[in-house]
């Protein structure tokens, strides 16, 4: 099924959903949850976190439909939502770490989805170490940076589309993926693969 | 003869090409000037997808099916039955354009033939409670009257400029 058919199908699910169709709705749910939790995760950094993104985002996005511009793509414009929803939350618990806690259990961290999988076998693990350390060092990147690795690792978004969901020019979506990723290789070095060097360190 | 821009397009193509980490941070900036000032440039990057690396793109798993109809629950019940979509917003704008210019047009009719009934004293007049007055100066040759009322020790303060054709209070 080529592009334009999906997009076509997708407005269709979005008139649907408009006129409250809950299976277009629940179809939209399915179609973006995952890509809209991966976002969110890298943003928030907490899985609690960008399940309550993505449940606010889609609450949101079907409350304004009537507001979704058929140009943009739905993907983008939910993304958008998810984004600014994340950066938000980011936001509001910095302010609230700023109120100094003994315990330090706000410290953001990634905590295993399902919550009892830590049995699970080696490789699994392993897998999980490694989001986990990556999780850790794009938590250290400023928002702007944050928002724009986020989109990217999803893998299939374009410049353009990056830049239209964060609402920047494609050069600045340049310029922060470049420097997010330059510090991210610095903070990873060790995960570099044999032969590969990170640049300019 | 090569001239600035033509080395921006080089740099361009290997960002295009996937090889956004080989440029220098001073090269970053550059591109970013030119993508910025160049629409045509701008759209040779806007349909690329950035390299992945494989260092950065290890994904924490995903939500179980028991977590997902959790959020589902919550997003199906908080969702209104029937949204207004862009068009019926448009129609009812397109409805409401005309309305809204005959209501103006009304209330300019009314403001036209009651402005000329109002009619203004010369003087403004300004009534002031908890005011203590520890000065009172007077510049440009006007004058300043001031009446006392009662017991209560409330004043008035009348000020007359020089030609005594306008005052203030």
């Amino acid at each position: 099924m080529d592009r334009s058919n999906v997009d076509s199908l997708e407005l269709q699910l979005v008139e649907q959903a408009a006129n409250g169709g809950r299976d277009a709705r629940r179809e939209l749910f399915e179609r973006h949850r995952e890509r809209a939790y991966r976002v969110a995760l890298r943003i928030t950094g907490r899985h609690e976190d960008a399940l309550d993104v993505v449940q606010d985002s889609f609450i949101k996005a079907f409350e304004g439909l009537g507001e979704f511009q058929r140009a943009a793509g739905f993907k983008t414009w939910f993304l958008r939502i998810v984004t600014n929803r994340a950066l938000d939350l980011l936001r509001a618990r910095k302010v609230r770490l700023a109120v100094p806690l003994d315990a330090g259990d706000d410290e953001p961290r990634l905590e295993p989805p399902g919550g009892n999988r830590t049995d699970q076998p080696g490789a699994d693990l392993e897998r999980r170490e490694l989001a986990d350390r990556l999780q850790r060092a794009v938590e250290s990147l400023p928002p702007e940076q944050r928002a724009v690795f986020a989109l990217y690792a999803t893998g299939e978004m374009t410049y353009g589309q990056i830049a239209e969901t964060v609402g920047i020019p494609i050069g600045t979506v340049m310029s922060r993926l470049y420097h997010a990723r330059r510090r991210l290789h610095g903070l990873l070095e060790d995960l570099a693969p044999r032969g590969a060097t990170v640049e300019e360190k | 003869m090569t001239t600035p821009n033509d080395n921006l397009d080089h740099l361009l193509d290997r960002v295009v090409a996937g090889r956004l980490d080989e440029l220098t941070p001073e090269q970053i900036d550059a591109l970013e000037g030119h993508l910025s000032a160049t629409p045509a440039a701008e759209r040779r990057l806007a349909d690329v997808v950035p390299e992945a690396d494989p260092r950065l793109s290890a994904i924490a798993p995903v939500p179980t099916n028991a977590d997902w109809d959790k959020v589902w629950q919550r997003v199906d019940s908080a969702a209104p039955t029937r949204v207004p979509t862009a068009r019926a917003i448009g129609r009812t704008i397109r409805l409401w354009q005309p309305l809204a210019a005959a209501a103006a047009c009304l209330l300019l009719m009314v403001l036209w033939r009651v402005a000329p009934l109002r009619t203004q004293p010369p003087w403004e007049l300004q009534l002031s409670g908890d005011v203590v007055v520890h000065e009172l100066e007077i510049f440009g040759g006007d004058s300043a009257f001031v009446a006392y009322s009662d017991d209560d020790g409330s004043a008035v303060i009348w000020v007359f400029e020089e030609d005594e054709s306008q005052g203030g209070a």
